[in-house]
Parts: C-alpha cells; structure tokens; sequence
C-alpha cells in the first residue's frame, strides 16, 4: 500500500522517517525540491526508499548517505542506486568497519552477509563508474540549496580503536568467537559495539531549523570517543550551535540506552520533535522503557516510524496519542518545518506520534 | 668509527653501494636477508664465514655465529633498507606470557637476534648503512645507545603546520599524509587530530584513509602491487604485470598506477617502483584475512613468473600455500614454511571434519619438511607432534572443536579454544593412528631443543600420560615455578591439566589438586581446570 502522507509544499523542508521495525531510512526534501537520503532499508523485500521516491516520481536525488555498515541501514542499497539517478554519495570511513571488511570475507551463505556485500559492492561499482562518492573522514560541509548537511562524526578516535581491533582480530591466531559466531549467523550483533561509534551523524542547518540525525552513534569509549568525543569537539571547534537547540532529532541508534547521553540531550534543549526508528528484534526491542522516560523532558513530540504492541506498552499517561491524524498506508512518519520553525507531524500506517 | 642511519621515504637505493639487502617485515626477514648477505659476499673475504647462511640445514643459532664472524669482513659500501621491519613482527611483545600466541612470538626470537648483530655490526663498520623509513623508537634507542646517528632530514617541501603534525609518524607515512591534505580528503587539522589520537601508529591510520579513498579498482591493483616485496621495474612493465590495454587480469591501466604514484601508496623511484612496506602489511593482511582464494592464487602466478632461482620464488610458492613448490625453492633456509604450518593449524582449528582432520595433517606435513631440514627447530618439531595429535583427535572425539575456555597456542588457537581442546590426545591407549610413534618422537625432541619450554613439557606429559605422570608433574611443577615463575607455571599446567579432563582421569586430577592445588590454584584459570 502507499505511503499516505503529503508532499513537500513551498518553503518547507520535509523528512520522511522509514523504519518499519527492523531498518532505517531518513528521506529529505528541501525547499528547492531535492531529495536526500540517508540509509537504506529493506521491508519484505521491498527497498523502501526506493519505492517511496518512485512513488513520488522523483528520479533524480542529490545526495545518498550511508552512515554505517550494519545492515538495518544499508540494506537495499543496491536497489536505490539502480533505481534512480544519484549525484552524490557521501559514505562512512570503511577502512575502520569490521562489517564492512568482513562482508568480502567469505563464502556468503547467510543472507545478512549476501546483502551486506551487495550493498557495499554497489558503492564500489557506483564510485568506479566515475560518480562522486566521499568518505566521512574529515567533516566538510554540503550545500543542497539552502540546506547545509554537514558529517560531524566518526571521531578519529574511534577511527583509530577500530583499525586497531580489526588489526588485532585479523592478525590473531583465527577471526575471534564473536566474530565467528556473527559470520555464521549465530550472533545476530556485529562483534564489538564500535560498528555504530563508527556512524556518519549528521547536522543539518536550513535558516534558523536545526536537525540532528546521529545514526547509531553510542556513547561508548573514553572521553575523546563517541557522543562524550563529539561533543568535546564541536566545542573545540565552536561549532556546539550544530547540536544546540534542536528541533527535531532523530533518537540514536533506535532508542537504545547505550546511544543515550545526558549532555547530548541537556545541549539539544526541549526538542520540537524526537523520532524513532524503533527495532523489534529481540526480547525487548528498542526504543528502551528508560529512553522514552528520558524523552518525556526533551521533547514534545515522539515520532515513531512504526508502533507496534511492544513499544505501544512502554507509552507513560504524560504521553497522549495520537499527536497527529494517523492516516492509512505503508508505516512512515513525515515531519514538515516551515522556514519559522513550525513543524507538523503527520503519520502512516502503523507509524505513531504521541505528544507530551 | 660507526655505520650511520638515514631516514628515507624515496626508496632509493645509494648508487655507490655494493651490497643491499631489504627487510620486508615478514616472518622470513632474517633467514632471508642473511641468505642474501650470504649471496652478496661470494669472492669476498666474509664468503667462507657466511655461506653456511645458503645452508637450509644450518640451525638458527649457527647462522648467528656465521652472521657475527663474517658480516665485519663483508666489502662495503652496504647498505640495509627497514630495519625497523625487524620490529614489526610481535616477537619483541613476546613478554606478554599471557597471550594466546606467546609460544609464536617466541619462535620470532631471531628476528632480534638478527637485529642486534646487524646494529652491533653497524655500529663497529662505517661502511654500513641503515635507511630507516620508520621511527619506531624501539629500533631509535638501541641506534642510540650504540651512538648510531641519523640525520632526521626528509626530503621533500615542509608544509607549515602539516610538517609539524607528521614528525612523530613514519616518515614514508608523510607523503601520504601530504598526498591526502592536496587531494581534500583531509584538511591539515584533521591530520593533526589524527596524529593527536594515534600517536606513532597515526601513520598506518593515513595508510588505511588513502587506501579507503582511491577507487576501488585502484584499491585492487595496489592489492596486487603490493603482493611484491621487492623493487619491481616500470619501463615498459610493472614488474610481473603489462600496461593496459592488454588482454587478462594482470595489466595496469597508468592513469590507475599514477594515482597510487601520487598517493604515496606506490613509491616510484626513476624507472623501479615498490610499494612501501606500511603500506604493503596493511593491504596484504587484510588480503589474506578476506580474500585468501585470490591471494594463493595471485601469489601461484607470481612464483611462476619468478626467475627458478629467485629467493622471492619461494616466497610467493609459501603465500600460494604450494608446499611441493616451497620445498622445491629452498632459497637456503626451510624455515619460512613454518608460516605455512602455522596457517593451515590455526584455520584446521575452525573447520569440520573431515576438512578438518585432513588440513591438521598438512599443516604436520609443512612442519614435516622444515625438521627434514633444520634438525634443531624445536619450534617446528612441537608443531609436527601437535598438528598429528590434533589430526587424531578430532577422529577419537568426533568433531568437537574446543571447550571455549582455553589459553595456548595460536598455532593451534581456534575458535577462541586455544590448546586446551586438544591436549589431551594420544599415547596411553590413546588412539593416533598412524602417527603415535612420530608423534611421540615430535614432542620428545621439541623438549629436548627448548628444554625450558614450559609449554612443550606440559603437552608431552599429557601426551604419554604414564603411570608416573603425577610425580613427574610435581618435579616439572617445580622446575617451572623456579625458571619462570606464575606464568611458567600455568603453560606447564594448563594442556596437563586439560589433558587429563579429556580422559577423564579424576583420580590424577584429583592427586594434584591434593598434592599441588594450592600452587596451582594461584591461577584462576587453573583452578577453573581444577574445578570442572
């Protein structure tokens, strides 16, 4: 079924959040009428990016990001550059990614692996046809109209921890149980957390609207590494107003507890709109119950990309639903910004909004 | 008068010297470069000291002597290229008796052996020179002590800031580094934030950015590239390889070429090109890791278009894993293919039967060849023992792959199991097929070569499990706690101990838990054994 949720309209900059419970994918129209994408996911096998700008009957878009290598954010990301032009292709630093190191490493009988690697051989067959693609590792600014899009992580820091690892478990005297255990499928989470202190965040300014979108950026390691290291750096480099005053962030990494960081979320203030991608692998899934407890002081609106029974449950009475008139269709959520800053929230399917 | 040192990131050789030797950083530097030394002074008045080094069957500790006596009278200019290559092997870590791969990095001992000759020859000739293309203080403070100088002069233009930044790392990192703030992949403070988060290994850190940011077809070129250690020429080839357009996979399109040129990935001196060795381990690691198919067989190629008596022959046959060929190319030393043993063990430890059982087996064959040759390996003799052990005991045991919980040997590691899994093999009516005697007769002389080894002592034990296998215990339990302490201990327990748990001998278990426990039970890890 479609997606039911309007268009971009003038002067308006549009986000589209996918994430039907396992994958995420952030689509963006600015006011000038291109498109960004950030991520790809695949829904019963449907590569949903792809098939919400066909849907639209957009062929053309400006840029794709993809922050990281796990692949609820890459999959289907053959399918999307195949599927419509793109003029650039900003991508995470891969020397460091285990995932993606690991993707060429063997015979591919599970599907992750067999995804994981198309996804990462479509960069490669994109970038050999001679299409500009840059790897995240220094933070250069993009300017798609107005709107600036500007990479803020990975820390070289946790740069350098990665190769180190990745060193040690490739010269070690057999790939490690861990990583064993992922590439046979027994292990569902990529060995070492350092995969998602290794993802593309980025800010995004358009006049006076600033957008946060971390990825799966944890606040793991030492004080030079993940949000602690970030934030220490953009203060470094005075450039805090990115992070500050937020109106709409998308929650790390699902909503889970270790993407969570008190000083993150003390400089975002009270954000307009917090969404959620949310993840219903398993026991629990994410968002966290504590992570929504945290959120009802810092946001007014929780957007989630798809509300199922078990994220449904964690909802507190200081959250009312709907925030927004559901409408029918594919689960997604959009958020519209006015040049002033107002924001509506409209959602899909079983995509939910709930207001403080 | 000394030798001197000079830092060089060009890769030219001084045109004045009569002998050159390179190091390479991999685990045949020193049998290799004393071969070639060996080679270089035929006619000269060092030849009758050093051709023992052209020798396959001449012992290490031989060669040393050779190396010390002849090396002084070797004709000059000599010139000997990385040797902090020497250091890249973890063999000088080897302190670490806690690592899973301790025994390993002990068997990498000549690598420093070989170090310290070669500076103490330096440092008494000044006809020698090092050419240093990295700052790895470990090789800085040794050249010190023994008043070598280098001139820290680089060629090349300052650039400011970025100058400042790249002191601390390789100087064949820099134009790298140099490379990158040009082409805007990073921005000079970006470099400098890098070198503030890696220190001195900032500079493998630049290698993996410019590696990550070429295309992908030039990342696979420079894969093949850099699967040469030597200088190569680039007059109308690339080495081994044609200039495009030509039919087959191993031609080189130039605009490709130049820009791993221009990237620093590939140093181009007048008409011969290398690829740097920071450069080189990095590429060629995770080649192996990841694409071990395509590199045995980039490697089988290259030992085909390698002249027959080229050394580097039997380098590629050893990569390409053909161990008729290695044997065959003895380039008068057999030790390189203990590489080969050693990888066959460790990726036998994760497969199932019955790959499993047929790659330990070939692993013992590699190991196998090196004691045909070089009778006092004590190293290799202990592999050949082990790798037969565990080729039987995945038959007697099904095709269990390890209990999880061990610490040993990385030429046995798998799957995070380590030795523990297979020391309880063999011997006392164990069944090892074929190979009980060799077996035995591995182990015996493994420990009788390294006497010290706690390690190897503690595997044989277990091995023969004789009726006197507690008293023997406790003697050797000594002897180890004397020479070598907790660690000595707990290498001489751990396949002892695990040993008897696979035969499910409480009763011995049960005796040095009550004889012994409270020395033992100092270790967590043995006292878990105790426990289980």
């Amino acid at each position: 079924m479609p997606y039911d949720l309007p268009g971009p309209g003038p002067d308006q900059l549009v986000m589209y959040v996918l994430g039907p419970g396992f994958g995420e994918s952030v689509l963006i129209a600015t006011p000038g009428g291109s498109w960004i994408v950030v991520d790809s996911c695949r829904h019963n096998g449907r590569c949903l990016p792809l098939e919400f700008l066909r849907e639209r009957g957009v062929t053309d878009v400006a840029l794709v990001v993809v922050t990281h290598a796990d692949l609820d954010h890459i999959d289907g990301l053959d399918e999307l550059l195949a599927g419509v032009a793109v003029r650039r292709l900003v991508r995470f630093p891969r020397a460091d990614s285990l995932p993606a190191l690991l993707a060429n490493a063997r015979d591919r009988e599970d599907r992750r692996l067999r995804a994981l690697h198309a996804a990462l051989a479509s960069i490669d067959a994109f970038e050999d046809r001679n299409h500009a693609v840059e790897a995240t590792y220094d933070t250069q600014s993009l300017q798609i109209d107005e709107v600036e899009f500007k990479p803020i992580s990975p820390l070289e820091a946790d740069r350098s921890a990665a190769r180190r690892q990745i060193q040690a478990i490739l010269n070690g005297p057999a790939l490690s149980e861990p990583v064993e255990a992922w590439l046979t499928g027994e292990e569902r989470r990529v060995p070492g957390a350092w995969n998602n202190g290794l993802s593309v965040a980025l800010a995004i300014r358009w006049a006076d609207v600033r957008i946060l979108l971390p990825a799966d950026l944890e606040a793991v390691g030492g004080e030079f590494r993940g949000w602690r290291g970030l934030l220490a750096r953009l203060d470094e480099d005075g450039l805090l107003e990115l992070v500050q005053d937020l109106h709409l962030v998308k929650v790390a990494h699902h909503g889970s507890e270790g993407a969570w960081h008190d000083d993150a979320w003390a400089r975002h203030g009270r954000v307009r709109v917090a969404a959620i991608t949310p993840w219903n692998r398993g026991r629990s899934g994410l968002p966290s119950e504590d992570v929504i407890k945290r959120l009802k002081n810092h946001a007014e609106i929780l957007a989630l990309s798809h509300e199922d029974p078990k994220v449904r449950s964690r909802r507190e009475p200081h959250w009312s639903s709907p925030a927004c008139s559901p409408r029918r269709g594919d689960p997604a959520v959009a958020i519209t910004i006015a040049r002033d800053g107002a924001i509506e929230v409209h959602t899909a399917g079983t995509a939910g909004a709930w207001k403080r | 008068m000394h030798g001197r040192a000079r830092f060089d990131i060009t890769g030219a050789w001084d045109t004045t010297a009569r002998v050159r030797v390179d190091l390479y950083g991999d685990s045949d530097d020193h049998v290799r470069a004393a071969a070639d030394l060996a080679r270089q002074a035929v006619s000269t008045p060092a030849e009758g000291d050093l051709a023992s080094c052209l020798d396959p069957r001449t012992p290490w500790a031989d060669r040393a002597e050779a190396l010390r006596a002849g090396l002084p009278a070797l004709p000059g200019p000599v010139e000997v290229r990385d040797p902090d290559a020497l250091l890249s092997s973890p063999a000088l870590d080897a302190g670490d008796t806690d690592s899973p791969t301790w025994d390993d990095h002990l068997d990498q001992r000549p690598r420093r052996i070989f170090l310290d000759v070669l500076l103490d020859v330096v440092a008494r000739c000044p006809s020698w020179t090092l050419v240093r293309t990295s700052r790895d203080p470990r090789l800085s403070e040794p050249l010190r002590d023994r008043q070598i100088r280098a001139n820290i002069a680089e060629p090349g233009q300052s650039i400011n800031d970025l100058q400042l930044s790249l002191n601390q790392v390789d100087p064949v990192c820099v134009p790298i580094a140099r490379a990158l703030v040009h082409d805007e992949v990073l921005s000079v403070q970006a470099v400098r934030r890098m070198v503030d988060a890696g220190g001195p290994a900032a500079g493998l850190d630049l290698v993996a950015v410019a590696v990550d940011t070429v295309l992908p077809r030039q990342r696979t070129l420079l894969r093949r590239l850099a699967s040469l250690r030597d200088e190569q020429d680039v007059n109308g080839v690339v080495g081994p390889f044609s200039w495009a357009p030509s039919t087959g996979d191993h031609a080189v399109e130039p605009a490709d070429f130049d820009r791993l040129v221009r990237r620093g990935l590939v140093v181009r001196v007048g008409s011969r090109w290398r690829v740097p060795r920071q450069v080189r381990e990095q590429v060629e690691l995770q080649a192996r890791a990841l694409d071990a198919d395509g590199t045995r067989a980039l490697h089988g190629w290259l030992a085909r278009w390698r002249p027959e008596s080229s050394p580097e022959r039997h380098h590629h046959a050893v990569n390409a894993e053909d161990l008729d060929l290695a044997a065959a190319t003895l380039p008068g030393y057999a030790s390189h293919i203990k590489w080969l043993g050693y990888t066959w063990s460790r990726r036998a430890a994760v497969l199932t039967m019955p790959e499993r059982q047929r790659l330990f087996l070939q692993a013992a064959e590699a190991y196998r060849t090196v004691v045909r040759h070089d009778v006092e390996d004590a190293y290799a003799w202990e592999y050949l023992g082990y790798n037969l052990a565990r080729a039987w005991e995945v038959v007697r045991e099904g095709d269990g792959a390890g209990d999880g919980f061990g610490w040993g040997s990385g030429a046995g590691a798998g799957s995070g199991a380590g030795w523990g899994d297979g020391s309880g093999y063999g011997g006392g009516g164990w069944d090892a097929g074929p190979h009980a005697a060799e077996i035995e007769r591995a182990f015996t002389t493994a420990c009788n070569l390294d006497p010290d080894n706690p390690l190897y002592r503690g595997r044989w034990l277990a091995w023969t499990h004789r009726p006197d296998l507690v008293p023997k215990f406790g003697q050797w339990l000594a002897t180890f706690d004397q020479l070598s302490g907790e660690s000595g201990i707990r290498w001489f327990a751990d396949p002892v101990l695990r040993g008897l748990l696979r035969r499910r001998d409480r009763f011995a278990l049960h005796e040095i838990d009550r004889r012994f426990g409270t020395v033992l039970r100092r270790s967590s890890r043995l006292a878990a054994l105790l426990d289980t």
